[in-house]
């Protein structure tokens, strides 16, 4: 099947575009790299037997878009991943209860990705899911809280039942603390450590589980195909006149995956258009409002997170644990202020950008790494000056465009 | 380029593992001048002052971009015996990017043969990069780097 498609990216090379200079045949391969076809299904989740449950999945779903679950009663998974703006939120920085402090990711593809958060501080879905509902500025609730509200709904506990089996013996939803929890706000703190470590044993199991179900849902929120697809699709038939693509989309893909002229590839590649790993592009925040160091304190929590890969509430054995076994744990200096390296999928409409969605368009984001801040002023970062002309910029800027279903 | 991931069958006492830290930082401070690689892997090439003939190749001798794979490093001695056991200390990066390995590849098993099995690396874009293995052997210690390019 490779064979036949150099064959017929071969052809294609050597045909006349009326416009566009023709790709040559290295070119063709690196634009072959980001097929979604090459993606494939979600990776297996040894942390989470419950992954690839339906039941799971079902459960999951209602407990994303359940309001029930915040501190006020206002607010869901779904008010700042919101379905119709490709689960993000359109803001600079997520706001629940209060403002966070980091732009709000897209879910779809998560499943794809081996680190969460901007500073990759949970190593799973199910764990991710886990911290909103008590981040003090998220949802601003607590572990017995969503517990409390899962085991006291019908229909919900009636769920949970069916996919992990009967709740605890000895944990009764009427004697839970109502609100309790380690990541809760001091109140809620104090009330986690005056359970015992056997009642807290019990709480995190049920809690675990609401994340695993929550992740198996999340695991449905697969890419859909874009125009640029479709236009590798037409290629791949032989269709080199192909109008999928506009000139300019074309150019702005030619400088994308032309290291002499752009960084891009380095970071954005496969079919995700991320190589899922952290980088420091200087835009950490090392003083004023807004303190961000990024990757280096994130290295430390997942390495300490409880529900991590390696923890007692982990499916997975400890060999399934590549991502964690082989962390690089060495907190060097390159890390203060390295952030995950996002998809492209859908990068169009998903503004603002950066962990802190201090750009709020393609446009200022393109000119940032045009002309990337001196090094001696925003600290050490792994980008240089581009020197690219306003119509290459647009051009960029069109083809990213394109990467939207 | 900083050491950070020293790898063995068998744990090192602290203090051997300081000691060949510290040996191992002097020799990758000292030796500049790497060979080109430009063949696919395994790659066979002595180490530095020549105490041993070290062959690097990921398993299947195929690199997948952005892919944890398994390694293999077979070291023998300048006689061809095979070399073990032995303490290994495997590090890298990309010297024009400025950045290290993205993850702390270990040594996790000895397959015979002076054949050592590297678990946990990977190359996570295309460009030139550097893996370097240090090796020491009853005292002995050598580096070798490689250096090679991985493109589309």
């Amino acid at each position: 099947m490779k064979a036949l498609v150099m064959v017929v990216f071969a052809c294609i090379s050597g045909s006349v575009l009326a416009d566009f200079p023709a790709w040559s045949d290295r070119e063709l391969r690196i634009l072959q790299s980001f097929n979604l076809d090459n993606l494939g299904s979600a990776p297996e989740q040894p942390s989470n037997k419950y992954a690839d449950n339906k039941d799971a999945a079902e459960l999951g779903k209602q407990l994303f878009f359940d309001k029930r679950l915040s501190a006020n009663g206002e607010l869901s998974c779904a008010s700042c991943h919101v379905p119709a703006l490709h689960y993000t939120d359109g803001k600079a920085r997520g706001v629940g209860v209060n403002t966070t402090g980091r732009n709000t990711m897209t879910i779809v593809g998560s499943a794809h990705q081996r680190w969460f958060y901007w500073d990759g501080r949970r190593d799973s879905l199910w764990s991710q899911a886990l911290i909103p509902f008590e981040a003090p500025n998220e949802m601003g609730s607590s572990r017995t809280q969503v517990l409390k509200q899962v085991m006291q709904d019908d229909k919900l506990s009636s769920q949970y039942q069916r996919v992990f089996g009967a709740f605890p013996e000895q944990l009764d939803a009427e004697e839970l603390p109502e609100h309790a929890g380690p990541f809760a706000d001091k109140a809620g703190q104090e009330s986690w450590y005056r359970l015992s470590q056997r009642e807290q044993r019990r709480v995190n199991t049920v809690y675990a589980n609401l994340g695993k179900a929550i992740a198996a849902f999340e695991r449905t929120l697969e890419y859909s195909p874009t125009r640029f697809d479709r236009y590798l699709e037409e290629l791949t038939q032989g269709r080199s006149d192909s109008t999928t693509l506009s000139d300019s989309e074309k150019a702005g893909a030619r400088l994308f995956i032309n290291a002499e002229k752009t960084q891009c590839l380095q970071c954005h590649n496969g079919p995700t258009f991320s190589n899922g790993d952290f980088h420091n592009i200087g835009s950490g925040n090392f003083s004023g409002e807004h303190l961000d160091f990024g990757r280096v304190f994130g290295l430390q929590a997942v390495v300490m997170d409880e529900f991590n890969c390696l923890g007692p509430f982990s499916d997975a054995k400890k060999d399934q644990c590549s991502e964690l076994r082989f962390l690089k744990q060495d907190a060097h200096v390159p890390l203060e202020g390295s952030f995950k390296t996002p998809s492209l999928r859908n990068v169009g409409a998903t503004a603002p950008y950066f962990h802190d969605g201090s750009k709020a368009t393609l446009g200022e984001v393109l000119s940032y790494y045009n002309q990337p801040p001196d090094i001696t002023s925003s600290g050490a970062h792994e980008l240089r000056t581009l020197n690219l002309s306003d119509e290459e910029l647009a051009q960029l800027e069109s083809f990213l465009g394109s990467l939207s279903d | 380029m900083m050491p950070s991931a020293l790898t063995n069958v068998a744990q090192p006492k602290p203090r051997l593992l300081a000691a060949v830290l510290i040996f191992v930082l002097m020799l990758a401070a000292c030796y500049t001048s790497a060979q080109a690689e430009p063949t696919p892997p395994p790659w066979t090439a002595d180490t530095k002052n020549g105490l041993f003939t070290v062959t690097l190749g990921p398993e299947a001798n195929v690199i997948r971009i952005n892919a944890l794979q398994k390694w293999i490093v077979t070291i023998k001695d300048k006689n061809g015996r095979d070399v073990n056991p032995a303490q290994i200390l495997l590090d890298g990066g990309m010297r024009a990017h400025g950045h290290g390995l993205p993850t702390q590849p270990q040594v996790t098993d000895y397959l015979g043969e002076g054949r050592y099995l590297i678990e946990g690396l990977r190359l996570n874009m295309v460009g030139a990069w550097t893996l370097m293995v240090g090796v020491d052997f009853n005292g002995q210690r050598d580096l070798v780097l490689f250096e090679f390019e991985i493109d589309y």
